[in-house]
């Protein structure tokens, strides 16, 4: 009766998955992200909170639900859980603390074990404003980033740099994984989607900044 | 006879001539008739004979007539044969018509039917799809509900959850704290690295070297004043360094605090350019230090300076020459049991980083940039670090100009100094959330400014709570300054430890304030030299945030050392602290305080019959109270930050600064005569205490129990107080000898340290502000 309610009005769902050790960031990229906020002071998070956003990407509209999970130890055994189902997952590591990124191994570890086989994974380094106190060089990350195939990406969620860019990268990713599934599933659908392939990979950049100056202004 | 027959027969011949003449006649006249009839009939006759020929004719016309006639006969009958057929086939096709009529109508009817029924079907199935989809959208209605509330209460439940972490953080730290005397193995362990002396045990105590209180932090200082007139120009401002014309504060912290601990004018390994234009590359956040590898800071991470072995360490020092070389295989039992855990943990991650996870840490040969450290004995002497200056472009995007080594010394500075500008930096981006200052508030008058410092000072001196909004409003400050003078004590005094709250920050400024500070003094303890500023107990300081109102109070600090021993994790949490902290305090000093407070607090609140009466009316009750209520209040966020700290020493501070104020002497002496009483029970049972607080882990719940532990530590402790009880100076002094008092007494001590320290440092601060300020006069 009253769809309005339940928004039906994006053409995907992707679910993503935030994980990484405690005080990493994580629940702060998420509330940059989803509502441009961020707290200093905000508490560790307990089993797993929720965001929606929805963002478009090569003119269609995607809406990310993306949980952010408890990174302490005390929620592991919850947190294997919430990978069900996620097409999407980003690592979070503290350039200026090691043992979380040392930590990143095992957290693709236990993602690769929990999620599906072509979840799109991204390793993001946060805390970027952090430089002086960094403890992780960005060239290390990125090798190890490449070597599993991983999205790379260092954020700062408190200057609000990068954030936007690092969740736009991962879900494009996914997008052009699922609508490559499907070209490969439906031969109609690759005639209709093929000529626009290539106008279309040209055009997000403008769309991207256009979008971003939307969400300054709100 | 015959004579008679001659008569009679001429009379018989006469009779017959007579008839034979009557017949002659009578034949005559028939005759003549008969001809005339013969005439007649001729006449007749000749008559007839025209009549006969028409009669043939006739005859003929007739024959041929009747000929045409049976023509005509023949003809109809075919016709009629015809028609008969005709007729036939007409009904025949008649009744084929109605029989196609009949089948017809027959269909149609069916066909009606058959639509009706349809029509029928859709609509029963439309409706109860529609019934189905009313229904479900019922159900989701309803579902919507239920995950709502479920949401309310899995939010409640964390909020929950959340406050018990933050108890039990809390009475970690006063385990921690009771533990102090169970930890004489491990400080023997310590003392022995640090001291280097080998054979003794238990000597030296291996709690923090000083760890000021929050609440003893000033505010009528000039830098204070210099930072308010930063904030206030700072939302005016693209860069923090752009205030310079407005606030002496960071001149000043360059050039009193950053530029004697860094000496960049003797750095070595600098251009000269560089020498002068670094520090403003940190105030811009263009530096950048990073280990050469990752694996390099996991090494440092591994060494947690207080198990570094020393000794060994010079033992095997030749090997540690660095350059990739193989680690020091000689190098000590740290470095094989580092490499242990490492290779536990790193099994998997064998491409964190550019070399192998087993390799030693990655060094540069060069000298240290800053301080010309050229060592290569030890890993701890080497250039682990580089330090990269970067510019950046028009567009964003930055550049790395320059790097240069680091030894581990200079990271720690370059890193502390690069913390505070980082701090600033964040006041600029918002996020501490600070109050409003208008320069002209700060700056109006020299009397205004300092109205307004010390109006804050004073509502800090006295334990009044007064709300932030207050500072937030000047232009009502003077006359609200007034009504906090009148008020001060109404508020929300607790009746508890009044004095100890006494010096919490109520604005988010202050706690910035209180934020630079701990910065500041880390840079200091980088430049006087310590092996890492991690192991050091960091409260976490932040902002206030007011939550759903009840937890609004406390600043999020948990722990309220500046450097502290004690665990670090103190998540920031506000409300939680402050329970926790309550639930301590409570246990510790309860019968003390309760009963004199109540007494002498009726004095004070008598403006506000209404606190006071809540006040008042608790005494005992109310602390139960107050830790099992969260009291949603001030008392909280007060009580947060020194419960901790509240060891006896804390107590016997209150006492003095109750006896300058008088209305609490009374309360004081009872406070210490109970204490006394409470050190003759509780020497004979130290040995107790210690079993106590191991087992206090088990008990986190039962605060009760925490409590009377505490308070028997703290009655164990207080012998050595009382001595020093009357000055300050004592105190100091003592605090400067680190290393005298027994393990035991580490609480005690330590908190003493705070105090009294923290005084002979704004003391000192003080000292160095008037001569900054002289000679810019002279200037």
């Amino acid at each position: 009766m009253n769809n309005e309610d339940y928004g039906y009005d994006y053409d995907y769902l992707f679910k993503i998955v935030l994980i990484g050790d405690s005080g990493v960031g994580k629940s702060n990229l998420l509330s940059r992200f989803t509502t441009n906020d961020f707290n200093m002071e905000s508490k560790s998070t307990i089993g797993v909170e929720f965001a929606t956003r929805t963002i478009e990407v090569e003119g269609k509209k995607i809406k990310a639900q993306i949980w952010d999970t408890a990174g302490q130890e005390r929620y592991r055994a919850i947190t294997s859980a919430y990978y069900r189902g996620a097409v999407g997952a980003l690592i979070v590591y503290d350039i200026s603390k090691p043992s979380s990124y040392e930590n990143c191994n095992h957290w693709l570890t236990e993602l690769r074990e929990n999620a599906d086989d072509n979840v799109a994974v991204g390793l993001i380094g946060n805390k970027s404003d952090l430089d002086h106190l960094r403890a992780v060089p960005t060239d290390e990350a990125k090798n190890f980033a490449q070597e599993n195939q991983l999205l790379f990406t260092e954020t700062s969620a408190l200057k609000s740099e990068n954030v936007d860019l690092a969740f736009r990268e991962l879900i494009t990713a996914i997008y052009q994984m699922v609508s490559k599934h499907q070209v490969d599933l439906g031969d109609a659908n690759t005639q209709g989607n093929a000529p626009k392939g290539p106008t279309i990979s040209l055009t997000p950049a403008p769309n991207e900044n256009k979008k971003k100056s939307a969400n300054n202004c709100c | 006879m015959s004579e008679p027959s001659e008569v009679e027969e001429s009379r018989r011949v006469s009779t017959q001539i007579m008839s034979l003449s009557t017949q002659l006649i009578e034949s005559i006249e028939r005759q003549s008739t008969l001809e005339k009839e013969l005439n007649q009939a001729n006449k007749i006759i000749e008559g007839h004979g025209g009549a006969m020929q028409e009669y043939e004719k006739l005859k003929k016309n007739f024959a041929e007539l009747e000929k045409r006639e049976s023509n005509k006969d023949a003809q109809l009958n075919k016709l009629r044969e015809e028609l008969r057929k005709q007729k036939e086939a007409r009904t025949e096709a008649d009744s084929n018509a109605d029989k196609l009529n009949h089948e017809v109508e027959e269909l149609t009817a069916s066909l009606f039917d058959e639509a009706n029924n349809m029509v029928a079907d859709a609509r029963k199935a439309s409706h109860a799809t529609e019934l189905r989809n009313a229904k479900l959208v019922e159900q989701l209605h309803e579902r919507d509900a239920l995950l709502e509330t479920l949401n309310l209460q899995l939010r409640h439940l964390k909020k929950v959850i959340q406050t018990l972490d933050d108890d039990s953080m809390a009475s970690e730290q006063v385990k921690t704290l009771a533990n102090a005397s169970d930890n004489a193995n491990l400080a023997a362990s310590l003392s022995k690295n640090l001291s280097s002396s080998h054979g003794r045990q238990i000597e030296a105590p291996l709690g923090p070297i000083f760890s000021p209180n929050i609440t003893a932090v000033r505010y009528d200082l000039g830098l204070y004043h210099e930072f308010l007139k930063f904030l206030a120009v700072l939302p005016d401002y693209q860069d923090i360094k752009d205030t310079a014309s407005d606030s002496k504060l960071l001149r000043r912290l360059v050039n009193d605090e950053i530029q004697p601990v860094l000496k960049l004018e003797n750095a070595s390994g600098l251009g000269w350019i560089l020498k002068r234009t670094l520090v403003n590359l940190m105030i811009e956040g263009l530096v950048a230090v990073e280990p050469i590898s990752g694996l390099n800071e996991m090494h440092q991470y591994g060494y947690a300076s207080p198990m570094l072995n020393q000794h060994s360490k010079m033992g095997g020092n030749n090997s540690n020459s660095l350059e990739n070389s193989p680690a020091t295989t000689s190098n000590t039992s740290t470095t094989t049991k580092r490499n242990h855990s490492r290779s536990s943990s790193m099994t998997k991650s064998l491409n964190l980083f550019n070399y192998p996870s087993d390799s030693p840490p990655v060094a540069l040969r060069e000298k240290c940039a800053i301080c010309g450290e050229c060592r290569d004995d030890l890993v701890e002497h080497a250039r682990l670090h580089i330090l990269k200056t970067q510019s950046r472009a028009d567009d964003g995007t930055v550049t790395v100009n320059n790097t240069f080594p680091l030894c581990k010394y200079c990271v720690l500075k370059i890193r502390q100094t690069c913390e505070i500008f980082a701090f600033l930096r964040s006041l600029k981006l918002g996020a501490w959330k600070l109050e409003k200052v208008s320069l002209t508030s700060v700056s109006k008058g020299d009397s205004k400014e300092f109205s307004q410092v010390s109006m804050v000072n004073s509502n800090e001196d006295k334990p009044n709570r007064d709300s932030k909004k207050e500072n937030r409003k000047t232009a009502r400050k003077s006359f609200m300054a007034g009504m906090n003078a009148l008020n001060s004590k109404n508020t929300t005094v607790t009746p508890e430890v009044p004095v100890s709250q006494a010096g919490a920050p109520t604005t988010n400024i202050q706690w910035a304030w209180i934020q630079l500070c701990r910065l500041r003094s880390m840079l200091h303890w980088t430049h006087i030299g310590i092996w890492n500023v991690d192991d050091c107990i960091t409260s976490k300081i932040g902002p206030l945030v007011i939550n759903d109102g009840s937890n609004n109070a406390a600043g999020k600090t948990t722990t309220h050392d500046i450097n502290g021993s004690v665990n670090k994790d103190g998540s920031s949490s506000n409300e939680t602290p402050t329970g926790e902290a309550y639930g301590e305090k409570h246990s510790q000093v309860p019968p003390v305080p309760s009963t004199p407070v109540a007494a002498s607090e009726p004095a004070n609140n008598s403006n506000e019959p209404d606190t006071f009466d809540f006040e008042a009316g608790g005494d005992t009750p109310i602390d139960d109270q107050k830790t099992k209520t969260e009291s949603p209040k001030k008392e909280k966020e007060h009580s947060t930050p020194q419960k901790p700290t509240h060891s006896p020493e804390t107590i016997q501070e209150e006492k003095e600064n109750i006896n300058e104020d008088n209305p609490r002497s009374s309360e004081v002496e009872e406070k210490k005569t109970e204490d006394e009483k409470k050190e003759k029970k509780n020497s004979s049972k130290i040995s107790e205490s210690n079993e106590n607080s191991n087992s206090s882990k088990e008990l986190l719940d039962n605060l009760d129990k925490l409590g009377e532990q505490l308070k028997e530590e703290s009655g164990t402790s207080e012998a050595p107080q009382t001595n020093g009880n009357g000055s300050k100076n004592v105190n100091s002094n003592t605090n400067r000898n680190n290393g005298s008092p027994s393990p035991k007494k580490k609480d005690v001590q330590r908190h003493r340290s705070i105090k009294s320290v923290l005084q002979s440092d704004n003391e000192s601060a003080s000292n160095t502000e008037d001569q900054y300020d002289d000679a810019q006069e002279i200037q």
